[in-house]
């Protein structure tokens, strides 16, 4: 892996920029709650059954 | 866990749907969540052409112990091992990461994802980190990954720094 890392200074970013790091926070909470719920759905149940089916061989 | 120990990652299945959903479970019974979020409209207005982005997340979808889950050796090459189906499957996009910020834990959190993402061997991925600063002094770490070979590197990459950096006058 080849790293680049941008080291910031420590004024506040642009609008533009604080908008889209909002943005990305906001996906992450919605994703992160609908976890738990993902979870109960058949589709993610089928999954967890052939998951454990294939740790246990 | 011995250095020479060798640590193979946890199955893992893809259930796919429109975010991109895999599974897997750890030894302790905790069902984790990842998902790739289409967020390539959130690039519309910084890059003059289209490109496939995807908002990496983990959540924890079943922790029956009852206790915050304990490290795991296992998960961070289970997660490199999910990033690595995921870029097979589309080869041209790039991966976006974003620590919370709901605490002050952020920085812990991206030693954190830095972690997961170690175990890319080699020099087949670029990964850039910046961080946004909002007005009440908030630092929002963000990591993009791309494949080095991808034909727009250097466009998406300099998009995602000028971005972080850009300050209004």
């Amino acid at each position: 892996m080849i790293e680049i890392t941008v080291s910031p200074n420590d004024r506040p970013s642009s609008k533009r920029a604080i908008a889209f790091a909002k943005e990305l926070m906001a996906n992450k909470k919605e994703m992160m709650r609908e976890a738990k719920e993902d979870f109960k759905k058949p589709e993610f149940q089928e999954m967890l059954k052939k998951l454990r089916e294939i740790n246990e061989r | 866990m011995k250095d020479n120990e060798l640590v193979l990652p946890y199955k893992k299945l893809f259930l796919g749907g429109s975010d991109n959903v895999y599974g897997f479970e750890t030894v302790n019974s905790i069902v984790y969540e990842v998902k790739f979020k289409p967020t390539s409209y959130i690039f519309e207005s910084y890059l003059a052409f289209p490109i496939d982005a995807f908002e990496f997340v983990i959540s924890v979808a079943l922790n029956p112990t009852g206790k915050n889950p304990p490290l795991d050796a296992k998960i961070p090459f289970t997660i490199a091992s999910i990033f690595m189906d995921f870029f097979q499957r589309i080869p041209e996009q790039v991966i976006i990461y974003i620590c919370d910020s709901a605490d002050t834990r952020q920085s812990a959190r991206k030693r954190k994802f830095d972690q997961w993402v170690e175990f890319f061997k080699g020099n087949e991925f670029v990964k850039v980190n910046t961080t946004i600063i909002d007005i009440d002094g908030t630092r929002y770490h963000n990591s993009l990954i791309i494949r080095k070979d991808n034909p727009n590197r250097l466009a998406i990459t300099e998009a995602f720094i000028n971005l972080a950096e850009e300050q209004d006058k």
